[in-house]
């Protein structure tokens, strides 16, 4: 009976030990200590558009500890069509290259690239697809977050692949209001008009993330809530209203593979059952040395655009909480000067005798929503 | 003239006997205990002057010796202790000694002197009055102190040799003990038991000790006289520690002896003994721990053997084939513990009867089931259970064995980290064995085996896996006459593998693939003489493979079916082999299988120009087959050599050569086996993959036998392997010879091994260096990878430490250690980043250039086991332990992701902390 005793004690610390120690986490960050050089490879992103503006964005490839990834400078952009016109794309800075240039349908066209130290870059010729309208964006409330989806489908069976850019835009408001202002040189705190901060603001952000999708295995080209863009659980994005513009790419079945494998690579790593990374020569070569890896794949087609908005009261119990807090300091000049200039005042406190006992201060993104965003209303906002 | 005869020899013998007494006298023996058991000094005695004692232990069971030993002759000895008693003692020409209470022997029969023997009556000897156990018709041997007589006697003596057949069973529960080595010591000849438990031994006729010893069973050996080729079937008690402790310094001399290089045999005893994840014997987590044998890491299916792939093992399972041995992404492996028998894995030296695989053959035996009573066991765990049950439907000749396991793990899937990815995930799986076991006659005997096992998870999305092996087995053995035996084996062994998703009804669909192979085997052993065994048959493969099939799932369904045709071949191979013993130092075992590979139609292949890498834009022509056409066929020898040369009773060298050829491959581009791996058959444009192998070995043994040592090497050639190319898919591609490229590899490595079988303190130690390396150096069939170098592949781990260790501090507590360190596995890593689609990405270059940094682990379990009372209903034992005791994160793998427009890096482990278990196992 005691033996039997013991042992219930034994399996009762073990369930408890069992279960404190496996929920410690199985996913660290790492930085390995061998990390060879770049080979400084020409970046290459972009789409002829059929349909409006081409953007051709130009950079290098970098170490992986390196900070900044710079654009490619003063390089010739041209696009030349098959019958042998030349487009010149002009520079915006930071890399980007851009134009807007009458597509043929009927024709191909290539991507020539000559960058400042003398290297020539080309692409294959390609010829431009009929990008299919985006028929629906619509959503649904899963996992307590917002899942964002689109239907489309080419009435002519044509497409087959698809890839979709997106941009979204939320308006927001500041979490605090300020009728105070510190005045640094003087160390006073003077009245100040609520309106000296906009009420309302808005940010946009545009995807990180590579979305795509083919129909090759379907009886008919129809592409059915197909994942966009995941709105998480409590986010500021539909703490007011939210918008999201989503770009629709046709793509051909190499340029789909393309895109696939450096989504494998760069998104779909980390399970058991990874598959290995692997390089995929994509579309445009260095013309001077063949065996130079150029990362991009040029593609030609038109881009369909389609804009929803979904409100704050739409998703019922969405629970938005800021992370912002606002303090409360004691008035004298050595607790003062540990918050301030830093926080904006809000407010003050009267004490008893009828001066100031304390005043209220909050982090200046909590009051100023210019710095999370634009106060200026963007023109499709409605 | 008879009468002359016994009177001359008699006289013989007189003068002989005194001589040998007067020699005696000058013997001396030393022994220093003064005082002992009875038995203990028979055994100093015997040991020292090399006599053998004969008694009723009976009658000197309470008999309490005091004597100053040292430096006395035999006889003296003897005296001194059996003055003034009513024991007495009388010593023979052949070295014997009998001891006798209360009766003395006045004279031994004259013919018991006699070396002829021909001239015995048909009885048995005075001295086994003294002696327990009767004779039955067919001699089952029990008592180690008993004279068997065996075959026929013959009016004259014969010269030479006869052949000596039998099984060796279990005494308890009558199941053959597998592997038990069976031996005289002069001259030195010996057999070891197949896996039925059948042994044959070509020995001088006459009077012979046998000796017979085998893994967790108590060492035993019989006397016997050999009059011609005859039977004995052996009953082996099972090694069990009286409290006292006897010291067990038992020759297991097989390391020594076996010509077989790179031979590991596991009892599912020491199986059990080694701490595993979540405290559930494990048969390939166990094998995972010799040399020469690895795995990419916690969570994988598969393990690799001398740089061989993990689809170049066969594993059979009572000669079905498994193609996926593991449940649950590899956490357990597909064998139940407690069905199991023991494990054999060939990891250099192949029998020619096996072929198929390029690296090894794993080959599981199942137990056959109590053959005497029912009785069962059950175990209780914190993931899975298991019940299995036992027991003769006709008792002595037909048995079985039940056994199931099913497991609860949601539970613990639930707890895993949300960024692990899995923690919605469910898990379920569930196998189920049943072996049957009948003996008609002592000439035929019938074996099945039925296997299912079965998966289904769902990893945190709308997709569900599943996956089964299904697995019958027909075994017939028929004993032609002593030396010639058949074995017909027929089966169907399946695997299949679906992927279903239903959560967006346009695009649900159903994948499935599976593999169905038909085989008829024959093996026939035949031992020719006492030098030679030949084994020869004929094996068959009928492959059935469906490559996959894509089908919409549900009437919304916009799914187009997409079907590739099945893939159908026969695999056929003849082989021979012989164990030829040149004398009794140096062996050699060398076979030659012929195999014959038919890829057959129905089919439609695509032609592609030779010199240049074939892709779907060169694609000449497609040639459509129809049934029974043979589309392509391969054949080639495959050689099977290995030569032992004994130096001494414990030290010997070995050395082999095998070539082997593999026909179906297992087409990945993961790191681990994952449940959507496809297999596919060499066809017209995806040839067989062949490899070779050179070894060589020292043996030596220490302390009685009871450390054994090796070390050794192997370099090993690979054609035709087959890696993926950048961006491959293998999922239902109708042109998968596309997505492929041959490599050649080359393999090389040093294992050292030390292991101590047998005390309180038993396991091994072991050390491997080895490398494996491969190359895709023809531009001509693609680009090239890592520009045509050598390149090191996905299990390229050069240096292992594994140390089993197991301590017996009672008959009913021990505790089991397993260290493990290994050089991490090789990975592939960035070489710079670049910014993409709003997100910054990394850029990978050459492969597997880089390392994940080095595993470390130590898993520690002990072993409570209820009271040993005999006549209790059930016994019951607790295992339980920690594993990864330092709770060091391991890293399974280290990756680079873009999380939020930047690359982030990170390490990933399996388990990240200690792993407590507990597992409660009654046995009824």
């Amino acid at each position: 009976m005691k033996r039997i005793r013991q042992i219930k004690r034994i399996l009762f610390y073990f369930v408890i030990v069992f279960f404190a120690f496996v929920i410690g986490g199985c996913k660290e960050a790492y930085e390995p200590a061998v990390q060879s050089l770049a080979n400084n490879y020409l970046v290459v992103e972009g789409v002829l558009n059929s349909k409006g503006l081409t953007i051709i964005k130009l950079s290098r490839a970098v170490k992986v500890s390196s900070k900044e990834i710079k654009g490619e400078l003063h390089a010739k952009v041209t696009i030349e069509s098959s019958n042998k016109t030349t487009y010149t794309l002009t520079e915006k800075g930071n890399g980007e290259y851009s134009a807007i240039i009458p597509v043929n349908n009927n024709e191909k066209y290539r991507l020539y690239i000559k960058t400042t130290d003398g290297k020539e870059y080309a692409s294959a010729f390609v010829s431009p697809l009929q990008t299919p309208p985006i028929d629906e964006i619509n959503w649904k409330r899963e996992k307590d977050g917002v899942q964002i989806y689109t239907n489309t489908h080419d009435p002519n069976n044509n497409t087959w692949y698809y890839r979709w850019e997106y941009e979204e835009t939320w308006e927001f408001v500041p979490e605090y209001l300020s009728n105070l202002d510190y005045i640094e040189s003087t160390s006073r705190f003077v009245d100040a008009p609520f309106t000296r901060f906009p009420s309302v603001c808005w940010r946009s952000e545009k995807s990180n993330v590579i979305i795509l999708a083919s129909s090759k295995r379907l009886s008919s080209d129809v592409i059915y809530l197909n994942p966009t863009s995941f709105i998480p659980p409590k986010s500021e994005k539909l703490s007011i209203r939210y918008s999201i513009l989503a770009k629709q790419y046709a793509l051909t079945r190499e340029g789909f593979e393309y895109w696939q494998n450096i989504k494998k690579n760069t998104e779909q790593l980390g399970s058991i059952f990874d598959a290995q990374p692997s390089e995929l020569d994509g579309n445009i070569r260095c013309l001077s040395n063949s065996e130079e890896l150029v990362i991009g794949y040029f593609t030609a087609c038109s881009i369909e655009e389609k804009r929803i908005f979904i409100s704050n009261s739409e998703v019922p119990g969405w629970g938005y909480r800021s992370d912002c807090r606002d303090v409360s300091v004691k008035n004298n000049p050595d607790s003062l000067s540990s918050y301030f200039p830093g926080y904006i005042p809000l407010y003050a406190i009267n004490g008893g005798n009828g001066g100031v006992d304390r005043y209220v201060g909050a982090p200046p993104k909590c009051v100023d929503c210019r710095l999370k965003g634009t106060s200026v209303k963007p023109n499709f906002w409605r | 003239m008879r009468f002359l005869r016994y009177f001359i020899l008699s006289v013989l013998f007189l003068l002989i006997n005194l001589n040998l007494l007067a020699q005696e006298r000058r013997d001396s023996v030393v022994t220093t205990s003064k005082k002992t058991d009875f038995e203990q000094f028979i055994e100093q005695l015997e040991k020292k002057s090399g006599y053998r004692f004969y008694y009723n232990p009976l009658h000197f069971d309470s008999l309490q010796i005091s004597i100053d030993t040292t430096q006395k002759s035999l006889d003296m000895i003897l005296n001194q202790l059996l003055e003034n008693s009513d024991y007495h003692y009388i010593i023979d020409l052949q070295r014997n000694i009998f001891l006798t209470k209360k009766y003395e022997i006045k004279g031994l029969p004259k013919e018991f002197f006699d070396d002829s023997i021909a001239t015995v009556e048909n009885k048995e000897f005075k001295i086994e009055d003294y002696l327990l156990g009767s004779k039955k018709k067919e001699v089952v041997s029990s008592l180690e102190n008993k004279l068997y007589e065996l075959g026929t006697k013959q009016a004259t003596p014969k010269q030479g040799k006869a052949v000596l057949v039998g099984y060796i069973r279990e005494e308890k529960t009558g199941e053959p003990v597998i592997g038990a080595t069976v031996y005289i010591e002069n001259p030195r000849i010996g057999a070891s038991t197949d896996q039925f438990g059948y042994y044959s031994i070509a020995i001088p006729l006459g009077r012979n000790v046998l000796y017979i010893k085998a893994i967790g069973m108590k060492d035993t050996k019989r006397d016997i006289v050999m009059y011609s080729d005859s039977k004995l079937n052996i009953q082996l008690k099972e090694q069990v520690r009286s409290l006292k402790e006897v010291v067990v310094t038992a020759d297991k001399v097989a390391n020594i002896k076996n010509v077989k290089m790179g031979v590991e045999r596991l009892s599912i005893k020491t199986i059990k003994q080694v701490p595993t994840v979540f405290g559930e014997a494990d048969v390939l987590r166990v094998v995972l721990t010799l040399p020469g044998v690895k795995s990419v890491g916690e969570a994988s299916t598969g393990f690799n053997v001398r740089g061989g792939a993990t689809d170049q093992n066969l594993i059979l399972f009572n000669d079905a084939t498994i193609y996926n041995p593991s449940h649950f992404f590899g956490f357990f492996s597909a064998f139940n513990p407690d069905v199991i028998k023991d494990v054999e894995l060939y990891k250099s030296s192949i029998p020619a009867k096996y072929g198929g695989r390029l690296s090894s053959v794993l080959d599981v035996s199942s137990r056959e089931g109590n053959r005497k009573r029912f009785s069962g066991t059950a175990g209780l765990g914190l993931l899975t259970s298991r019940l299995n049950i036992e027991g003769p439907i006709v008792k002595d000749k037909t048995s079985f064995i039940l056994g199931g396991r099913t497991t609860y793990s949601n539970w613990l899937l639930g707890l895993l980290p949300e960024k692990s990815g899995y923690k919605n995930s469910k898990a379920s799986f569930y196998d189920v064995d049943l072996h049957v076991a009948h003996e008609f006659n002592r000439k035929n005997s019938l074996y099945f085996t039925g296997y299912l096992s079965n998966d289904r998870f769902n990893l945190n999305s709308d997709t569900t896996y599943g996956y089964n092996n299904k697995n019958v087995s027909l075994k017939w053995k028929h004993s032609f006459n002593n030396k010639f035996y058949g074995v017909l084996i027929t089966g169907y062994d399946g695997y299949k593998y679906n992927v279903t998703s239903e959560k967006n009804p346009v695009n649900a669909y159903q994948l499935a693939f599976d593999i169905n192979q038909g085989n008829l085997k024959t093996n026939f052993t035949y031992y020719l003489n006492s030098k030679n065994t030949i084994d020869f048959g004929v094996n068959s493969i009928y492959y059935k493979l469906h490559p996959g099939s894509f089908k919409p799932n549900g009437k919304e369904s916009l799914v187009v079916s997409d079907i590739i045709s099945p893939e159908q071949a026969l695999e056929s191979a003849a082989y021979i082999g012989d164990r030829f013993d040149i004398t009794s130092a140096l062996s050699l075992d060398f076979g030659i299988r012929y195999s014959l590979f038919n890829y057959l139609g129905p089919k439609s292949i695509y032609t592609y120009p030779t010199n240049i890498p074939k892709n779907e834009y060169n694609l000449l022509d497609t040639v459509a087959y129809s049934t029974g056409d043979l589309i392509k066929t391969y054949h080639g020898p495959e050689y099977r050599l290995s030569v032992r040369y004994a130096i001494s009773n414990n030290l010997s060298v070995k050395a082999g050569y095998n070539t082997l050829r593999q026909y179906i491959h297992m087409l990945s581009n993961t790191t681990a086996i994952a449940p959507t791996d496809i297999w596919k058959l060499s066809d017209l444009n995806i040839r067989p993959q062949e490899g070779d192998q050179l070894s060589v070995g020292v043996y030596k043994n220490f302390l009685s036998n009871s450390i054994e040592t090796s070390v050794e090497a192997y370099y090993k050639r690979l054609k035709n392997y087959l890696d993926y190319k950048s961006g491959a898919v293998l999922v239902l591609n109708h042109h998968i010879e596309t997505d492929v490229i041959n490599t050649q590899g080359k393999a090389y490595g040093l294992e050292l091994m030390i292991k101590k079988t047998t005390g309180k303190l038993n396991g091994w130690m072991s050390y491997t260096y080895s490398r494996i390396l491969l190359r895709m150096n023809d531009p001509l069939l693609g680009q090239l990878i890592n520009g045509g170098e050598y390149y090191p592949s996905n299990y390229d781990k050069p240096h292992d430490f594994t140390l089993i260790g197991n301590y017996k501090f009672s008959h009913r507590f021990s505790v089991s250690l397993n260290t493990n360190y290994s050089t991490g596995r090789p990975i592939t890593l960035p070489i710079g980043k670049y910014h993409y689609a709003g997100s910054e990405r990394v850029l990978y270059s050459d492969r597997n250039q880089y390392r994940i940094p080095d595993n470390f682990r130590i898993d520690f379990s002990m072993n409570l086991e209820g009271n040993h009372k005999v006549n209790q209903l059930t016994h019951n034992s607790w295992t339980l332990g920690v594993y990864n005791l330092t709770g060091r994160k391991n890293p399974y793998s280290t990756y680079f992701i873009s999380e939020n427009g930047v690359v982030k890096g990170y390490k990933l482990s399996i388990f990240g902390s200690q792993i407590p278990f507990i597992n409660y196992n009654i046995r009824f």
